[in-house]
Protein backbone atom coordinates (compact mmCIF):
# COMPACT_ATOMS: atom_id res chain seq x y z
CA UNK A 1 0.00 0.00 0.00
CA UNK A 2 1.63 3.34 -1.20
CA UNK A 3 2.33 5.34 2.07
CA UNK A 4 1.40 8.93 2.10
CA UNK A 5 4.15 12.07 3.17
CA UNK A 6 5.40 11.58 6.92
CA UNK A 7 4.87 14.18 9.38
CA UNK A 8 8.66 15.61 8.55
CA UNK A 9 7.67 15.32 5.09
CA UNK A 10 5.06 17.87 5.18
CA UNK A 11 7.06 20.24 7.62
CA UNK A 12 9.55 20.27 4.42
CA UNK A 13 6.92 20.80 1.67
CA UNK A 14 5.72 23.27 3.59
CA UNK A 15 9.02 25.07 3.82
CA UNK A 16 9.07 24.60 0.29
CA UNK A 17 5.93 26.40 0.21
CA UNK A 18 6.75 29.55 2.09
CA UNK A 19 10.74 29.77 0.55
CA UNK A 20 10.45 32.98 -1.84
CA UNK A 21 10.76 32.06 -5.26
CA UNK A 22 14.87 33.71 -5.11
CA UNK A 23 15.21 31.19 -2.18
CA UNK A 24 13.81 28.41 -4.33
CA UNK A 25 17.45 26.47 -4.86
CA UNK A 26 18.64 26.98 -0.99
CA UNK A 27 14.86 25.10 -0.17
CA UNK A 28 16.58 22.56 -2.46
CA UNK A 29 19.34 22.30 -0.73
CA UNK A 30 17.40 21.93 2.66
CA UNK A 31 15.42 19.55 0.92
CA UNK A 32 18.36 16.88 0.03
CA UNK A 33 20.40 17.12 3.01
CA UNK A 34 17.00 16.22 4.86
CA UNK A 35 16.30 13.08 2.00
CA UNK A 36 20.27 12.17 3.01
CA UNK A 37 19.51 11.70 7.03
CA UNK A 38 19.01 8.42 8.51
CA UNK A 39 17.58 8.59 11.86
CA UNK A 40 15.00 11.58 13.64
CA UNK A 41 14.28 14.58 10.74
CA UNK A 42 11.72 16.85 12.52
CA UNK A 43 14.31 19.09 13.92
CA UNK A 44 16.42 19.71 10.54
CA UNK A 45 12.69 19.89 9.18
CA UNK A 46 11.66 22.60 11.40
CA UNK A 47 14.61 24.01 11.22
CA UNK A 48 14.42 24.27 7.57
CA UNK A 49 10.65 25.41 7.74
CA UNK A 50 11.89 28.15 9.96
CA UNK A 51 14.57 29.62 7.68
CA UNK A 52 12.16 29.42 4.75
CA UNK A 53 9.78 31.66 6.97
CA UNK A 54 12.29 34.33 7.61
CA UNK A 55 13.39 34.29 3.71
CA UNK A 56 9.95 34.82 2.98
CA UNK A 57 9.49 37.95 6.04
CA UNK A 58 12.79 39.48 4.62
CA UNK A 59 10.92 39.67 0.91
CA UNK A 60 7.39 40.23 2.16
CA UNK A 61 7.21 41.29 5.57
CA UNK A 62 6.85 44.56 5.65
CA UNK A 63 3.88 44.49 2.81
CA UNK A 64 2.08 41.71 5.10
CA UNK A 65 2.73 43.64 8.71
CA UNK A 66 1.37 46.79 5.94
CA UNK A 67 -1.82 44.79 4.86
CA UNK A 68 -2.31 43.29 8.54
CA UNK A 69 -2.71 46.86 10.02
CA UNK A 70 -4.38 48.58 7.57
CA UNK A 71 -6.80 45.45 7.37
CA UNK A 72 -7.08 45.19 11.29
CA UNK A 73 -8.23 49.08 11.46
CA UNK A 74 -10.35 48.75 8.55
CA UNK A 75 -11.72 46.26 10.59
CA UNK A 76 -12.49 48.11 13.26
CA UNK A 77 -13.60 50.74 11.32
CA UNK A 78 -16.09 48.44 9.61
CA UNK A 79 -17.26 47.28 13.07
CA UNK A 80 -17.97 50.50 14.57
CA UNK A 81 -21.65 50.97 13.04
CA UNK A 82 -22.70 47.29 14.16
CA UNK A 83 -21.74 47.98 17.73
CA UNK A 84 -23.10 51.59 17.58
CA UNK A 85 -26.27 50.53 15.94
CA UNK A 86 -26.48 48.17 18.68
CA UNK A 87 -25.38 50.05 21.70
CA UNK A 88 -28.04 52.97 20.76
CA UNK A 89 -30.66 50.68 19.93
CA UNK A 90 -31.14 50.92 16.17
CA UNK A 91 -31.39 47.46 15.85
CA UNK A 92 -34.62 45.55 17.41
CA UNK A 93 -33.68 43.50 20.42
CA UNK A 94 -34.27 40.37 18.55
CA UNK A 95 -31.90 41.10 15.59
CA UNK A 96 -28.74 42.82 17.88
CA UNK A 97 -26.89 39.94 18.96
CA UNK A 98 -27.14 38.58 14.91
CA UNK A 99 -25.88 42.07 14.16
CA UNK A 100 -23.09 42.32 16.47
CA UNK A 101 -22.05 39.13 15.51
CA UNK A 102 -22.30 39.50 11.81
CA UNK A 103 -19.56 43.24 12.85
CA UNK A 104 -17.09 40.73 14.77
CA UNK A 105 -16.98 37.53 12.59
CA UNK A 106 -18.48 37.66 9.35
CA UNK A 107 -16.94 40.96 7.86
CA UNK A 108 -13.58 39.96 8.71
CA UNK A 109 -13.73 36.42 7.53
CA UNK A 110 -15.22 38.28 3.91
CA UNK A 111 -12.33 40.79 4.40
CA UNK A 112 -9.90 37.78 4.62
CA UNK A 113 -12.16 36.00 1.56
CA UNK A 114 -11.31 38.62 -0.28
CA UNK A 115 -7.18 39.21 0.18
CA UNK A 116 -6.74 35.45 -0.21
CA UNK A 117 -8.94 35.03 -3.13
CA UNK A 118 -6.10 37.81 -4.93
CA UNK A 119 -3.22 36.28 -2.86
CA UNK A 120 -3.91 32.96 -2.44
CA UNK A 121 -0.68 31.76 -1.52
CA UNK A 122 -0.47 34.21 1.73
CA UNK A 123 -3.79 32.53 2.85
CA UNK A 124 -2.49 31.45 6.07
CA UNK A 125 -0.80 34.32 6.81
CA UNK A 126 -3.92 36.60 6.10
CA UNK A 127 -6.41 34.24 8.22
CA UNK A 128 -3.93 33.90 11.34
CA UNK A 129 -2.06 37.71 10.34
CA UNK A 130 -5.66 39.48 10.54
CA UNK A 131 -6.92 38.75 13.38
CA UNK A 132 -3.92 39.01 15.60
CA UNK A 133 -3.27 42.61 13.76
CA UNK A 134 -7.50 43.48 15.10
CA UNK A 135 -6.69 42.39 18.63
CA UNK A 136 -3.64 43.89 18.85
CA UNK A 137 -5.05 46.72 18.02
CA UNK A 138 -7.82 46.52 19.90
CA UNK A 139 -5.38 45.96 23.07
CA UNK A 140 -3.89 49.22 22.22
CA UNK A 141 -7.17 50.78 22.14
CA UNK A 142 -8.31 49.64 25.53
CA UNK A 143 -5.31 49.71 26.78
CA UNK A 144 -6.21 50.65 30.54
CA UNK A 145 -8.53 48.25 30.88
CA UNK A 146 -7.03 45.37 29.33
CA UNK A 147 -4.22 45.81 31.78
CA UNK A 148 -6.32 45.69 34.83
CA UNK A 149 -8.26 42.60 33.38
CA UNK A 150 -4.90 40.84 31.69
CA UNK A 151 -4.30 39.22 35.56
CA UNK A 152 -8.20 37.97 35.92
CA UNK A 153 -7.96 35.33 33.51
CA UNK A 154 -9.31 31.84 34.64
CA UNK A 155 -10.86 29.04 33.22
CA UNK A 156 -14.52 29.81 34.30
CA UNK A 157 -13.78 33.10 32.91
CA UNK A 158 -12.24 32.34 28.77
CA UNK A 159 -14.73 35.04 27.21
CA UNK A 160 -12.05 36.12 25.55
CA UNK A 161 -9.85 33.47 24.58
CA UNK A 162 -12.98 31.75 22.97
CA UNK A 163 -13.87 35.33 21.23
CA UNK A 164 -10.38 35.48 19.90
CA UNK A 165 -10.35 32.24 18.66
CA UNK A 166 -13.61 32.19 16.72
CA UNK A 167 -13.03 35.35 15.01
CA UNK A 168 -9.19 33.72 14.18
CA UNK A 169 -11.88 30.43 12.75
CA UNK A 170 -13.58 32.54 10.91
CA UNK A 171 -10.63 34.68 9.42
CA UNK A 172 -9.00 31.40 8.48
CA UNK A 173 -12.19 30.01 7.07
CA UNK A 174 -12.78 32.63 4.99
CA UNK A 175 -8.83 32.89 4.08
CA UNK A 176 -9.50 29.38 2.74
CA UNK A 177 -12.10 29.56 0.71
CA UNK A 178 -10.39 32.80 -0.80
CA UNK A 179 -7.54 30.76 -1.75
CA UNK A 180 -9.94 28.07 -3.24
CA UNK A 181 -11.74 30.61 -5.18
CA UNK A 182 -8.26 32.41 -5.89
CA UNK A 183 -6.01 29.17 -7.42
CA UNK A 184 -9.02 28.05 -9.59
CA UNK A 185 -9.44 31.93 -10.66
CA UNK A 186 -5.46 31.38 -11.66
CA UNK A 187 -6.04 27.95 -12.97
CA UNK A 188 -8.86 28.80 -15.27
CA UNK A 189 -7.18 31.40 -16.75
CA UNK A 190 -3.26 29.66 -17.04
CA UNK B 1 29.02 41.59 -6.86
CA UNK B 2 29.83 39.67 -3.35
CA UNK B 3 31.34 41.92 -0.52
CA UNK B 4 34.07 41.14 1.62
CA UNK B 5 32.12 41.46 5.11
CA UNK B 6 33.80 43.52 7.71
CA UNK B 7 32.43 41.44 10.63
CA UNK B 8 32.04 38.14 10.95
CA UNK B 9 30.32 36.21 13.96
CA UNK B 10 31.53 33.19 15.61
CA UNK B 11 28.98 30.89 13.73
CA UNK B 12 30.09 32.25 10.12
CA UNK B 13 33.58 31.65 11.18
CA UNK B 14 32.88 28.12 12.45
CA UNK B 15 31.42 27.21 9.32
CA UNK B 16 34.57 28.42 7.08
CA UNK B 17 36.70 26.84 9.88
CA UNK B 18 35.16 23.59 8.90
CA UNK B 19 35.23 24.25 4.95
CA UNK B 20 38.82 25.21 5.79
CA UNK B 21 39.70 22.05 7.84
CA UNK B 22 41.42 19.16 5.56
CA UNK B 23 43.47 22.29 3.23
CA UNK B 24 39.82 23.71 2.07
CA UNK B 25 39.94 22.09 -1.29
CA UNK B 26 37.42 19.76 -0.50
CA UNK B 27 33.36 19.85 -1.08
CA UNK B 28 31.36 19.83 2.37
CA UNK B 29 27.27 19.20 2.46
CA UNK B 30 24.93 21.17 4.32
CA UNK B 31 24.77 18.11 6.88
CA UNK B 32 28.63 17.48 7.33
CA UNK B 33 28.68 20.95 8.22
CA UNK B 34 26.01 21.31 10.71
CA UNK B 35 27.20 18.35 12.57
CA UNK B 36 30.97 19.80 12.81
CA UNK B 37 30.02 23.26 14.09
CA UNK B 38 26.60 21.97 15.73
CA UNK B 39 24.68 24.45 14.23
CA UNK B 40 20.90 23.67 13.38
CA UNK B 41 19.58 24.00 9.71
CA UNK B 42 17.17 27.45 10.85
CA UNK B 43 20.82 29.19 11.76
CA UNK B 44 22.99 27.23 8.97
CA UNK B 45 21.54 28.03 5.79
CA UNK B 46 20.92 31.83 5.94
CA UNK B 47 24.62 31.77 7.13
CA UNK B 48 25.42 29.31 3.98
CA UNK B 49 23.59 32.15 2.05
CA UNK B 50 25.11 35.31 3.38
CA UNK B 51 28.70 33.55 3.03
CA UNK B 52 27.94 32.97 -0.48
CA UNK B 53 26.34 36.07 -1.44
CA UNK B 54 30.07 37.76 0.31
CA UNK B 55 31.99 35.37 -1.58
CA UNK B 56 33.52 34.14 1.52
CA UNK B 57 32.13 30.16 -0.09
CA UNK B 58 31.12 28.44 -3.52
CA UNK B 59 28.57 26.26 -3.85
CA UNK B 60 27.74 23.27 -6.43
CA UNK B 61 25.46 20.57 -6.94
CA UNK B 62 26.79 16.98 -6.65
CA UNK B 63 25.54 14.04 -8.03
CA UNK B 64 23.78 11.68 -5.43
CA UNK B 65 26.02 8.80 -4.31
CA UNK B 66 23.17 6.41 -4.47
CA UNK B 67 21.20 6.12 -7.19
CA UNK B 68 17.45 7.25 -6.37
CA UNK B 69 18.51 10.13 -4.45
CA UNK B 70 18.31 14.00 -4.83
CA UNK B 71 21.66 15.84 -6.10
CA UNK B 72 22.96 16.95 -3.38
CA UNK B 73 24.41 21.38 -2.65
CA UNK B 74 28.18 21.06 -1.41
CA UNK B 75 30.03 23.94 -0.15
CA UNK B 76 33.74 24.93 -0.49
CA UNK B 77 35.77 28.33 1.33
CA UNK B 78 36.74 30.35 -1.56
CA UNK B 79 40.59 31.84 -1.57
CA UNK B 80 38.59 35.27 -0.23
CA UNK B 81 36.99 33.09 2.63
CA UNK B 82 40.45 31.90 3.61
CA UNK B 83 41.83 35.57 3.66
CA UNK B 84 39.11 37.16 5.63
CA UNK B 85 38.97 33.83 7.99
CA UNK B 86 43.35 34.33 8.49
CA UNK B 87 42.67 37.67 9.14
CA UNK B 88 40.00 37.32 11.80
CA UNK B 89 42.44 34.22 13.54
CA UNK B 90 45.56 36.95 13.79
CA UNK B 91 45.54 37.22 17.66
CA UNK B 92 44.73 41.07 17.02
CA UNK B 93 42.48 41.07 15.03
CA UNK B 94 40.38 38.44 17.27
CA UNK B 95 38.56 41.12 18.94
CA UNK B 96 37.36 42.94 15.86
CA UNK B 97 35.81 40.65 14.34
CA UNK B 98 33.99 38.83 17.63
CA UNK B 99 30.36 39.50 18.02
CA UNK B 100 27.26 39.09 15.68
CA UNK B 101 27.02 41.33 11.88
Amino acid sequence: MPRGPSFDERIMDLGAFVAPPGREPWARAMRAEFEAIGGPRTGWALGCLGAAAGWRLRVDGVYLLMFALTAGLAWRVLFLPFFWAVHLNLVPKDLQGPAFQYGRFVVPAVVCLAFAAVHPRYWTLVGLGFPVAFVGLGVIATAHEFHSSIWDVHPFNATLEVGTGAQMGYCLLGALIGRTLGSARAARSA
Amino acid sequence: MPTAPRRLSDQALSVLDTLQGGGGDAWLYGLEIAAATGLKSGSLYPLLIRLSERGLLESRWLEPERPGRPARHAYKITGAGKAVLREARRPDEALKFQGAF
